[in-house]
């Protein structure tokens, strides 16, 4: 089950082709090198646009989401069983 | 009725809201996983490969379940991931021709006839179709892919194989593939129709076609009796013919919700309809409907009650329609029990460019407040603004569903 954390980081990535993709980020003043993204969602509701990138790290994995109007990154879930 | 040279594909991605989270969480892949609606939800509204191989089918109740498959991992469904994933799916079917014909949430037809210079063959652009998928939405996305003469004939041959593969059928083995699949599995019989059907000694398609038409109109009347008979010749029905032409204009729009147990609880109830309505009333304002005929259903426990009204003027404000079904219906309601399930619908819905303003002072202002309401909707989100009863608290928000009923609005 995905756990709600809703904190802000500080997310470090590449730019190819016109695309964005992660590949660390900052939380808890620990870095998070980003193995995997395994699936990329957009989400909107009105002209409020976010896109989440569910990612592994260090064998877990995040939900992080971009708020695309704002330009803000927030660690929204981690997954725990 | 086709053409004998024309080919369909049909494509559907293997145990969607499943497969979908299971490429999303890698510690998901390869266990059994059923999809629920939320957490502390018991029916299973999907479930993965893993968990359909040990007998586990959409609708079981995750009690039973958890009884033989102890090891069964439930996740409650991610409704923003699968309408993502959708969405990338039709960008990607348009991509190939614009006239892919979207049938569901993870279904599609495409029309390989006018494509069938740039392929060598519908096998070949199968293969392609699927290397496609696995790159835009995973690695652990797999489908399976019809090809036939008709859309029924391709659905059909889709359904009934095994998951991650490429079936065609070919006119020789249509009636091969129409005498060895069950009615179930046949998209358009469904389980009242497939139980008629049994009563006449019919378990497949192809059989149908051996019984006398008086026998077979008396018991499943005209209307499906021509349908049925398209089926077992391996021919396209109505509903999937409508595909090719132009989509029609929405005739309802309906909200239902089930929650976690019966309720008594009358301002609960009455929040639970407003926040209802207000969904309805977003919708048919953003297609530029109105309705006039309005509809409340309830149940608990084993009792249901229904009720509705036909008025001589048609609604599209949250307010009027609010008043309909609350005061006019909900109040109404005598024989009151706990209640679970609560549903509204507005009905016979038309363009507003075919229906007169009413000219009322009290309408206009209502018009401008909604109107405003709209605006921030459409900017800052669904329920930015709404009435004082739905403010604070958790409010339901729209889903989509599975048939992908209402794609008209999910496509604005």
């Amino acid at each position: 089950m995905y756990q709600t954390i809703h904190e802000a980081v500080a997310v470090v990535g590449v730019y190819n082709h016109a695309c964005f993709t992660p590949k660390k980020f900052l939380w808890k003043d620990r870095v998070h090198q980003i193995a995997d993204i395994t699936s990329v969602t957009d989400i909107r509701d009105g002209q409020v646009r976010e896109r989440r990138y569910s990612c592994v790290a260090d064998s877990n994995s995040y939900r992080l989401v971009f708020d695309r109007t704002e330009e803000t990154w927030l660690l929204e879930e981690v997954w725990c069983e | 009725m086709s053409n004998q040279s024309d080919v369909y594909l049909h494509i559907d991605i293997n145990s969607y809201f499943a497969t979908l989270l299971q490429q999303e969480t890698p510690a998901l892949r390869g266990r059994p996983l059923a999809v629920v609606k939320d957490v502390g939800r018991t029916c299973i509204i999907a479930a993965s490969k893993e968990a359909k191989a040990l007998g586990i089918r959409t609708g079981s109740s995750l009690p039973m379940v958890q009884k033989t498959v102890p090891q069964i991992v439930v996740v409650p469904v991610d409704f923003a991931l699968c309408w993502s994933a959708t969405s990338k799916l039709k960008t990607l079917f348009e991509s190939f021709t614009p006239t892919s014909e979207l049938f569901s949430l993870d279904e599609s037809f495409i029309h390989f006839t006018p494509l069938n210079r740039l392929y060598a063959s519908p096998l070949e652009f199968a293969q392609k179709i699927r290397a496609e998928i696995f790159a835009a939405l995973g690695e652990w996305v797999t489908c399976n892919i019809g090809i036939a003469r008709t859309r029924f004939l391709a659905k059909l041959a889709s359904e009934t194989a095994l998951p991650d593969s490429i079936t065609e059928v070919s006119i020789e083995q249509e009636t091969v593939l129409l005498a060895n699949t069950t009615c179930s599995d046949a998209c358009g019989i469904g389980h009242r129709l497939g139980k008629k059907l049994a009563a006449l000694g019919v378990s497949v398609p192809y059989q149908i076609n051996f019984i006398p038409q008086a026998d077979l109109e008396r018991a499943v009347g005209l209307f499906w009796t021509h349908q049925l008979r398209l089926m077992a010749q391996g021919n396209e029905p109505l509903f999937l013919r409508r595909l090719s032409l132009p989509p029609q204009a929405m005739k309802s729009v309906g909200r239902s919700i089930t929650g976690w147990r019966l309720c008594s609880n009358e301002a609960m109830i009455k929040r639970t309809l407003y926040n209802l309505v207000a969904e309805v009333a977003h919708k048919i304002r953003r297609m530029h409907l109105a309705g006039r005929q309005v509809s409340l259903f309830v149940s608990g426990g084993d009792r249901h009650w229904n009720n509705f009204v036909t008025l001589p003027h048609h609604i599209w404000h949250t307010k009027e329609l609010f008043y309909w079904i609350y005061t006019h219906l909900y109040q109404q309601w005598s024989e009151r029990f706990p209640v679970i399930k609560l549903a509204v619908r507005l009905s016979l819905l038309q363009s507003w460019s075919v229906i007169p303003q009413p000219l009322l002072p009290a309408w206009q202002k209502d018009e401008l407040v909604a109107e405003a309401c709209d605006e921030i909707s459409a900017r800052y989100g669904l329920f930015a603004v709404t009435a004082g009863i739905l403010a604070g608290g958790h409010k339901i928000r729209p889903e989509v569903t599975g048939f992908l009923g209402d794609k008209q609005y999910q496509f604005l």
